[in-house]
């Protein structure tokens, strides 16, 4: 197919998708159609990061190759994210190739990739509308994309993920139990540090009555203790 | 980005076998910044914090509970969610974290913070959170291990000059 009519079918595929499944599903025909086995949505490492698994939004790679990359720490000697961190633009590179932007991997790595054939990969920076930073990879085995190819499929990266980033935004958000006057006033008094019996005094009430409103408002914010109860009173801005 | 990290726990007894102690790595890594410690009760949702804590999110300190509020207003509004939403999960998962956000008053320049937190049990209740604080970029600060007239005052951009 001509590359244009390629990346206006892909594009009206992924334009059309109505939900995070439909994106994923666009972008796997995406990565077949580029040679590519996988396609993952990650998070963009942080230096402090020390595991894989939990910056993977969406992934085709299998959950072995993801918890052996994490049980042998080969995050800290991954050579990527220094490279897509300094960079905005799409890149591409395989790791039996000599043109790979400089980037080195250690045996231990490179084994690993082989074994799960994620040989050849490109990958593309992201910025979500909200400022946070995400990268989108496809991998496979093929050999690696010419600079047209890299163009190509990174826009049609840029597509998917501004649809990928819409979606998220528009999720609807879970309504918030509604507390009553009583219970986050005992809430706001627990997260000043008084204690059950001191909050009994100040509101003249038993510090029975007390546990009794703390305990209801635990059940109606789905916590498990007070700390919960009080650290999810405050993110949700039931309490200042 | 993730904001924290869950991790295995690990027990990093490498100082000893170079004939380091516990107490000489503490003092060195509290030597020039200031350095707070606290403990978080599960059951009464109460938080303790060391003298440092208080300092560095410009509280007034108490031996006895501190007031969480005051603590969370200290933190960029930006960031409140997370680190309240790292407590949670802190105080549910019963496992190790870190986080990295911003602390400052209103009208100040905002400092990074860097807080490392774990569970521990303890007996008989739900357990504890227990966890440290520092600067993650400590401003210049003062010689720790010279007399107390000679130092610089933590945060400070020279020598004590006012005798």
């Amino acid at each position: 197919m001509i590359t244009l009519e390629r990346q206006a079918a892909l594009n009206k595929e992924i334009s059309s998708s109505e939900s995070h499944t439909d994106v994923i599903a666009a972008l796997k025909k995406v990565a077949v159609e580029f040679g590519f086995r996988h396609v993952t949505l990650l998070a963009s490492p942080d230096p402090d990061d020390i595991l894989l698994a939990p910056l993977i939004v969406e992934s085709t790679w299998s959950r072995d190759y993801i918890r052996e990359f994490d049980r042998k720490r080969l995050m800290r000697r991954c050579p990527l994210a220094p490279l897509l961190l300094g960079s905005a633009l799409p890149v591409s590179w395989s790791i039996d190739h000599d043109d790979n932007y400089n980037l080195e991997f250690d045996d231990q790595t490179a084994e690993l990739l082989r074994r799960y054939e994620i040989v050849s990969s490109a990958a593309m920076p992201l910025h979500s509308v909200d400022g946070n930073r995400f990268i989108m990879r496809f991998d496979g085995i093929r050999q690696p994309l010419a600079q047209a190819e890299l163009n190509e499929l990174g826009m049609i990266a840029l597509h998917a993920f501004d649809v990928f980033d819409r979606l998220r935004r528009h999720e609807p958000r879970p309504t918030t139990p509604s507390l009553t006057a009583r219970e986050l006033e005992v809430v706001r008094w627990t997260s000043q540090g008084k204690t059950s019996n001191e909050i009994g005094n100040i509101l003249s009430l038993s510090d029975h009555t007390i546990n009794a409103y703390l305990t209801n408002a635990i059940r109606k914010l789905d916590c498990v203790n007070r700390t919960q109860l009080v650290a999810k009173a405050i993110r949700l801005k039931l309490i200042a | 980005m993730p904001f924290w990290v869950e991790q295995e726990h690990r027990d990093n007894n490498q100082h000893r076998a170079i004939g380091i102690s516990d107490a000489e790595v503490i003092g060195m890594v509290t030597a020039f910044r200031l350095f707070g410690s606290w403990r978080l009760d599960l059951d009464s949702g109460h938080i303790f914090g060391s003298a440092d804590f208080s300092d560095l999110f410009g509280i007034e300190h108490s031996e006895g509970p501190l007031d969480l509020a005051a603590v969370s207003a200290q933190i960029h509004p930006d960031d409140l969610g997370f680190i309240m939403s790292t407590f949670e999960r802190a105080s549910v998962d019963k496992r190790a974290y870190h986080s990295i956000y911003r602390v400052g008053a209103e009208g100040e320049t905002y400092r990074f913070m860097r807080s490392v937190g774990m569970f521990r049990d303890k007996p008989g209740t739900s357990g504890e959170v227990i966890g440290i604080t520092y600067e993650f970029f400590p401003r210049r600060s003062g010689t720790a291990f010279v007399a107390a007239d000679e130092q610089w005052p933590l945060g400070s951009p020279g020598p004590n000059t006012e005798k």
